[in-house]
């Protein structure tokens, strides 16, 4: 009798073993980064703070502004879809830029002992700049120009090709109102260009 | 011939014939089997109540920006858009990579359909959750839902 009972008690425990177990091998199995496509509440901030809506000018005159502005900022035009009105850019960082990024990130995965999130991929080496334009929702008109801007890491490949292998985006405040004002000049300096 | 060095000269060749048909064929994984096929196709697509191709690739753009991808393609004749996006973790050398290529075609005069398919770090995503949440978050930019390829 007490067998019976020892031995259903200690069936409990291996069950929820058995139970923990197939939890565990069935969360390893599934790798899909769920978070990676979902909206975070964060992206709707960004999403402000990375739009300008510009009115009394057209699509393609605004396109060519911002085209220039990039340019102007040493950005190489790496994607352009006017139809869309899609822009994409990138731009280099100099050895001396990339080199001065060393010490404070030492600093950092020193003090994290290794486990700042930049600390395995060192100093981005490149800048990445994706412009969209779309007409406005508002009655009022005209286009909201959205812009991200992205940090990238490239890594050497077997055949001396630099690959892409992380990004992402910067989400300084104050990079963006910087960019608007640029765009803002050269719209200005368009209206008023012979 | 004498028979015994007749008879090795069959085995030889019924032995190559075998090791030829076991041979690991070069184009594995090049296709997807046709099954495999229609099923992905229902995951991966959505029809959209709008004959406005225009304005579906701008809102997939303007998706894509806001889950932080990077467009690295953009073809608007064909309605094609390729975007990246990298998840840095902390204390590993190579961040995970999801890529996504989106199309947009029109089906007839007043729907458009749009096709997703993604990878996950080189390997193809096959979980409809996914796709599911991808399409949900056009769906909002649309101010439209979309519905499953019929």
């Amino acid at each position: 009798m007490l067998r019976e009972r020892a031995r259903a008690m200690s069936r409990g425990p291996r069950r929820a073993a058995v139970l923990a177990l197939g939890l565990v091998v069935a969360g390893c199995a599934s790798n899909v980064p769920m978070s990676m496509m979902q909206a975070e509440s964060t992206h709707a901030s960004n999403r402000e703070r990375q739009t300008r809506l510009f009115r009394d000018i057209d699509e393609p005159t605004l396109l060519t502004v911002v085209v220039r502005t990039l340019q102007d900022q040493g950005y190489q035009i790496t994607v352009s879809a006017a139809q869309l009105g899609v822009v994409v850019g990138t731009k280099r960082r100099s050895h001396r830029d990339v080199l001065s990024d060393i010490p404070l990130l030492s600093l950092k995965a020193g003090l994290t002992f290794g486990l700042h999130r930049h600390a395995s991929l060192g100093p981005p080496d490149q800048f990445a700049v994706i412009c969209a334009l779309r007409p406005s929702d508002s009655a009022t008109g005209g286009h909201a120009v959205r812009v991200t801007f992205y940090q990238q890491w490239h890594r050497v490949g077997p055949k001396g090709i630099p690959a892409l292998v992380a990004a992402e985006p910067l989400p300084d405040a104050a990079l963006y109102e910087a960019t608007f004002r640029l765009i803002d000049g050269a719209i200005a300096l368009e209206r008023h260009a012979p | 011939m004498n028979p015994s060095r007749l008879l090795g000269v069959v085995a030889l060749a019924a032995c190559a014939a075998g090791l030829a048909a076991c041979a690991t064929p070069v184009d594995q994984g090049v296709l997807t089997a046709p099954e495999s096929q229609l099923r992905l196709r229902s995951i991966q697509s959505r029809v959209f109540d709008t004959g406005d191709r225009q304005k579906v690739l701008r809102g997939v753009v303007a998706t894509l920006q806001d889950l932080e991808f990077m467009i690295e393609a953009a073809d608007p004749g064909l309605g094609v858009v390729t975007a990246r996006k990298f998840a840095i973790r902390a204390g590993s050398a190579l961040p995970n990579d999801l890529m996504l290529t989106v199309t947009v075609h029109p089906r007839g005069e007043r729907q458009t359909v749009v096709r997703a398919n993604a990878e996950y770090n080189r390997k193809a995503i096959e979980e409809p959750a996914v796709y599911q949440s991808f399409f949900n978050s056009l769906g909002r930019s649309l101010f439209l839902a979309g519905r499953e390829v019929d």
